[in-house]
């Protein structure tokens, strides 16, 4: 066996053994296998940002940089607003959970708008996109496997493990056994990726910048827009950063950490820190890619740029140590979402409408069942369908983000009605569908993504104009309005 | 319910930092970096969008340190769950 394949081993039984820990303190209820029981600045901002970033924080992002060049820094504004979101919506969820009790945003839309359906479609949608970004963790774990055990470990070998583990920590310790691997795995990806990026360089270059000169010299084309490939237009630009920024704070592993914070000094902080932490974990990931045309010019696979140059240029030891930061960003994502939606099937279909007089631990355990559930359809996705990380990403999130305007909508505008959620989220996913599956089109070179957003936004202000407010939506924001009001 | 002033504030710089780093600003700067790629041994693309990203942040962290609206008073006050039907 080799030296890497023993450190990822040894890697992932450090997990487990947090994870045990975490579970030592589980109190088998469904409160707080949601919630983790409150958590603290510094777990709560490392476990939003290690779940934000995913796989592609590793492999996505630098094999774009690698393909179609500097243009791919559209990322920071997908990095810099989420922090702000999470405090600016984030704040408002947090309320409406100590007060009403949510601890889903299925469970607050369908109250919000006093529809059942509602709820339901919100369910439905996150689960269904929730598929293929958990597939994409498990794409990201097997190309690492493969790359690390120099392609002894399949591909689906890769795959299997990843959901073995996954099912494992989320089981153990529940929402604060994810949050606490998250935390760890959030500073390990960090270092991976800054310290990993920067030994690459300074082992082949003088200085980054050098680096940079010589990518310079291969292709010029990759140091403005749209790119040697023409795919980084404006059009491309900005549907890739509307859809991943609001689409992203639409995901039940997301909106589950809203409710999470112990109080808004923890939530504020954590959104704060996570804005410094997504931004800057990229610094040298401009760098990786470019130079990637230098060293390794006729690399096949784009998303496994990284690690190869890991592996040819630093000691395997480092290297394979860098490459489980790239497993612990694929994993911190993988247990989160299956977590999340596990967690919704649990309180948002079985009590609600299977099982009313659920207890805690009944809905405990039935969240734990469907953990196994998502993470098998979930690697079978990832079988059969392989497709660029980058790709997958964009229409996940395009998929949620359609709820976006009815979601939003209910946190600050009273004329919000039942009759335009419903409509405005059923037309905005067909739209999606329509223009990804069937037509398989980009009106004017925005993204499906972006066309369902603003169709969903559109139709839903058309249809609440015209129709009866939702009367509960009107209290709950003054409620939250009464709250929020700064004496003076 | 009345806006603070800070709060104000930081959704203006917030909003000129996205427009920066998006059309039709940024096909401008595209101009520019065609003919000046590199900027201190750096795309200067990735420069001006970096700029932008700090600004943002920066913007972020102060009105976390400096907003009464956001100075989370609220901690002191107790939510009294309300029973759903």
């Amino acid at each position: 066996m080799n030296i890497g394949l023993i450190i990822l081993i040894v890697y992932m039984l450090v997990l487990l053994g947090i994870a045990f820990y975490a579970s030592k303190r589980d109190k088998k209820n469904i409160k707080d296998f949601a919630t983790g029981g409150g958590l603290g600045i510094f777990v709560l901002t490392l476990t939003f940002s290690a779940t934000y970033h995913s796989a592609y924080a590793f492999m996505g992002a630098g094999g774009f940089v690698f393909k179609n060049g500097v243009g791919w820094w559209v990322n920071g504004l997908w990095t810099v607003l989420p922090g702000v979101l999470f405090w600016i919506w984030g704040r408002r969820f947090w309320f409406l959970g100590k007060k009403y009790g949510y601890i889903s945003i299925a469970d607050y839309a369908s109250d919000l708008y006093e529809s059942n359906a509602m709820g339901i479609l919100v369910t439905v949608i996150t689960m269904v996109f929730t598929v293929p970004y958990v597939a994409m963790q498990a794409i990201g774990c097997s190309y690492i496997f493969s790359t690390i055990s120099g392609g002894k470990l399949s591909y689906t070998v890769g795959a299997v493990l990843f959901f073995v583990i996954m099912v494992l920590l989320v089981w153990m310790g529940g929402m604060k056994g994810v949050a606490i691997t998250d935390a760890a795995q959030g500073v390990f990806m960090w270092i991976g990726l800054v310290i990993g990026s920067l030994w690459v360089i300074r082992v082949n270059f003088p200085s980054v910048a050098a680096g940079f000169e010589a990518a310079f010299k291969v292709s010029p084309g990759l140091f403005t827009l749209p790119g040697p490939n023409g795919v980084c237009t404006m059009q491309d630009w900005l549907s890739r950063w509307i859809v991943i920024t609001f689409g992203m704070m639409m995901f039940p592993h997301i909106t589950l950490r809203f409710f999470a914070g112990k109080n808004l000094r923890v939530l504020k902080w954590s959104a704060v820190f996570s804005s410094v932490y997504l931004t800057s974990i990229y610094i040298f990931t401009p760098a990786i890619g470019l130079v990637g045309n230098v060293l390794m010019p006729n690399l096949a696979a784009a998303d496994t740029i990284f690690p190869e140059l890991l592996l040819k240029y630093t000691p395997v030891v480092f290297a394979s140590l860098v490459i489980a930061g790239a497993l612990a960003a694929a994993m911190s994502t993988g247990d989160s979402q299956l977590h999340a939606v596990s967690t919704m099937v649990s309180t948002d279909i079985y009590k609600k409408y299977l099982k009313k007089d659920a207890s805690e631990y009944s809905m405990y355990r039935v969240a734990k069942i469907f953990v196994l559930v998502f993470g098998v359809i979930s690697v079978i996705f990832a079988l059969v369908n392989p497709a660029m990380l980058s790709d997958i990403l964009t229409l996940a999130n395009g998929g949620v983000g359609c709820l976006v305007p009815s979601i939003i909508g209910a946190l600050y505008w009273k004329r919000s009605s039942k009759a335009a959620a419903i409509s405005s989220v059923l037309i905005g996913e067909a739209v999606m569908v329509l223009f990804t599956f069937i037509l398989k089109i980009a009106p004017l070179g925005f993204s499906a993504g972006l066309w369902s957003m603003a169709i969903a936004a559109a139709v839903f202000l058309a249809v609440s104009l015209c129709t009866q407010p939702c009367k509960h939506t009107g209290e709950v924001i003054d409620s939250i309005n009464e709250f929020f009001a700064v004496e003076a | 319910m009345k806006k603070q002033k800070g709060v104000v504030w930081f959704f203006i710089i917030l909003i000129l930092g996205v427009l920066m780093v998006n059309p039709p600003i940024l096909p401008l700067v595209n101009q520019y970096c065609a003919a000046h790629p590199m900027t201190f041994g750096w795309p200067t693309l990735f420069l001006w969008l970096e700029f932008w990203y700090i600004v943002m942040i920066a913007d972020f962290l102060v009105s976390a340190i400096k907003l009464k609206a956001w100075d989370c008073s609220q901690d002191s006050r107790e939510i009294k769950p309300v029973k759903r039907g």
